[in-house]
């Protein structure tokens, strides 16, 4: 598959310039068309940041210090300012549905706010076509929905209106930042399904930012998985859940319960904790708090190689000595529900 | 549905203000009970015979019990009559509605002073919270409110209108022109000591819009330029403000009270001041029940309007 978004040695910076600190450091990924990716990791290992300057939408305070952003135009990766791509390319949803929608909007107003801005819609147009939208998101009522107020939806249905808000300006990749999180688990089922109905109709490219590993079994290709500001390991996502090549990603995955999880025995877990963005080790920022750590790992350089044998790339030098007993790949791997949103 | 909700809210707040505007009357009609000083002795003079003061009693209704005494006094409002002036020669409602176009007026003006100024300000403030155009615009609103409004009125006319002559040097016109033109120093005046607690409350809307994900998903979606100040910022933080403004409305009634004394206009502030020192009971009561009616209003406007704005308030 022919690459769609390109990020290249991302470098995100806050903090005083003389004395900067990096929540971010050298992240670097590709999402094919049509693929959907995972960027997964703990709070603070910096996946929403990454999202974020996607973008252009960085919080207050943090900057973008290096890195290249290119998005596939008539066959060619070019890079890209944010105001050409915003509504025009690259669409975004993001995870509080509460706060992310103009509470002094009409939801069909909203909808469009995007491709009225950019293209000048009349408004009897864009009402027309917010109304498809929300139906194309699964709204139950589109018409009645499309003069509310978003206060008076629910939880699942603010974030449909966030996705078509999104998807009305017709992009080509789609950046989802924790769309689920907010959301009760039979409500996130939905909403997971509707994105992967709405990627499989229109061809989305999706770039899944998470920390629920469920989920990116359940909807994503390929898989990058972060911590303290880098990307330790990435691959396909079978890959990835049972053959791991970097003992963070082997530590996620066993702490994950899944159906035959004993439950008299407590979850396994990774001693320690993600160190924070001003206080990160020298070399593998990962080797504090790993079994395999060796003396060298100390003053690793940050390199995500190819790993011999598997088709992932990992940035740990021991994935050979790894072993580990192979992670049980029916119970990590079950399949997407069928049925559609 | 939605539309039924609005009108319902607005329905609302008018049937409350009507037991406000009850308990309103009931205050000012207290207020001359309280206050010192016999009235009938008012009218006769303090030499006047024990029955030359029982007969002005019983002819102005002052040996009824008070309950009827309040209800004659509706009764009377409600016709419009609110009594005549101390030397009985003009009728109060004359003199209210004489002196009110000129401080409707004066406060029209200043209100859109007022708003002007706050949303320049503001505006530029919010550019770059704590920045040093931020910083300047907020010394300079604390000199705003601290400055005596009578001082500045006294500066704007030797300042401005002596020197310049673009203004009159006191006093109302006669046509739309000079009357408006008589409006500006007054009302700038007024909208000094007003204007920077405006500022504030919209600078503060305007930075947390700013920093909000509603306004980032807009610019996600590709919305950008004056729709997105228009549409995501200052829609969402004008709602403070317009309640503000509508509170700040005492402080631009009592400041013209001030104001009106200071340039000779002959609205109800000036008239209030001169029944004051006249001790002029009728005009006192007939004015701070026409204040107090104009806060209510102006309420009740300021909640339909923030209702309008942001729609979460309509419960």
């Amino acid at each position: 598959m022919s690459p769609l978004l390109r990020i290249t040695d991302l470098v995100l910076e806050t903090g005083p310039a003389a004395a900067p600190v990096r929540p971010v450091s050298h992240v670097g990924f590709e999402v094919a068309h049509g693929e959907a990716f995972g960027l997964v990791g703990e709070s603070g290992s910096g996946k929403s940041l990454t999202l974020r300057a996607v973008i252009g939408l960085l919080p207050e305070g943090v900057r973008q210090a290096g890195g290249t952003l290119e998005l596939e135009r008539d066959g060619a990766m070019r890079p890209y300012r944010f105001a050409e791509v915003r509504g025009r390319g690259i669409g975004m949803v993001f995870q509080e549905p509460m706060t992310a929608l103009n509470p002094t909007m009409r939801v069909g107003d909203l909808v469009t706010a995007g491709p009225r801005a950019r293209y000048g819609w009349s408004r009897r147009a864009a009402r027309s076509r917010a109304v498809d939208l929300l139906a194309e998101v699964g709204m139950p009522d589109p018409k009645a929905q499309a003069r509310m107020w978003p206060h008076q939806l629910s939880g699942g249905l603010r974030q449909r209106v966030m996705i078509a808000m999104a998807l009305a300006t017709e992009p080509s990749v789609l950046l989802c930042d924790e769309p689920t999180t907010a959301l009760d688990v039979a409500v996130q089922d939905q909403i997971l399904r509707l994105l992967h109905r709405i990627r499989t109709e229109r061809g989305l490219s999706i770039v899944f930012v998470t920390h629920d590993l469920g989920v990116v079994r359940r909807l994503c290709d390929r898989v990058a998985v972060m911590y303290a500001g880098q990307v330790v390991e990435t691959g396909r996502v079978e890959e990835v859940f049972t053959r791991p090549t970097h003992p963070y990603s082997a530590g996620l995955l066993r702490s994950m319960p899944t159906q035959d999880t004993p439950r008299d025995r407590p979850l396994a877990a990774i001693p320690g904790g993600q160190p924070g963005a001003g206080d990160r080790p020298e070399g593998c920022r990962f080797a504090p708090r790993c079994g395999h750590a060796l003396p060298a790992c100390a003053g690793l350089a940050h390199v995500l190689a190819a790993v011999p044998g598997s088709p992932s790339r990992s940035a740990c030098i021991r994935v050979a000595d790894l072993g580990g007993p192979p992670l049980d790949r029916e119970a990590l791997l079950s399949p997407l529900p069928g049925g559609t949103a | 549905m939605i539309h039924s909700g609005r009108f319902g809210f607005v329905g609302r707040r008018l049937l409350q203000a009507i037991p406000l505007t009850l308990v309103l009357l009931l205050l000012v009609f207290a207020m001359l009970k309280v206050v010192p000083g016999d009235p009938a002795m008012q009218v006769a003079g303090p030499r006047a015979s024990a029955a030359t003061l029982q007969a002005i009693r019983v002819q102005l209704g002052l040996d009824q019990p008070v309950w009827e005494q309040f209800l004659h006094y509706l009764g009377r409002i409600a016709t419009g009559d609110f009594g005549t002036t101390a030397t009985g020669s003009t009728k109060v409602g004359t003199l209210i509605a004489s002196g009110a176009p000129v401080t409707l007026v004066l406060l029209a003006v200043s209100t859109v002073f007022t708003v002007l100024i706050a949303g320049a300000t503001a505006l530029l403030a919010a550019r770059r919270p704590d920045g040093l155009v931020d910083r300047m615009i907020n010394v300079m609103a604390a000199f705003g409110v601290g400055v005596p409004t009578f001082w500045l009125g006294i500066v704007l006319l030797a300042g401005v209108a002596l020197p310049t002559g673009a203004f009159p040097i006191g006093g109302w016109g006669d046509t739309p022109a000079t009357v408006l033109r008589a409006a500006v120093l007054p009302a700038l005046a007024l909208s000094v000591s007003v204007a920077p607690v405006l500022m504030a409350s919209l600078r503060s809307g305007i930075v947390e819009a700013r920093r909000s994900e509603y306004h980032a998903a807009a610019q996600a979606a590709g919305v950008r330029g004056w729709k997105l100040t228009r549409g995501f910022v200052l829609r969402n933080a004008a709602v403070p403000p317009v309640s503000l403004l509508a509170a700040l409305t005492t402080l631009l009634l009592s400041g013209a009270v001030v104001v009106e004394s200071t340039f000779g206009l002959p609205g109800l502030g000036l008239s209030l001041t001169q029944a004051a020192q006249n001790r002029d009971f009728n005009v006192i009561q007939g004015l701070t029940l026409v204040f107090s009616l104009a806060v209510v209003v102006v309420n009740l406007v300021g909640d339909v309007l923030v209702a309008f704005l942001d729609p979460r308030v309509m419960v």
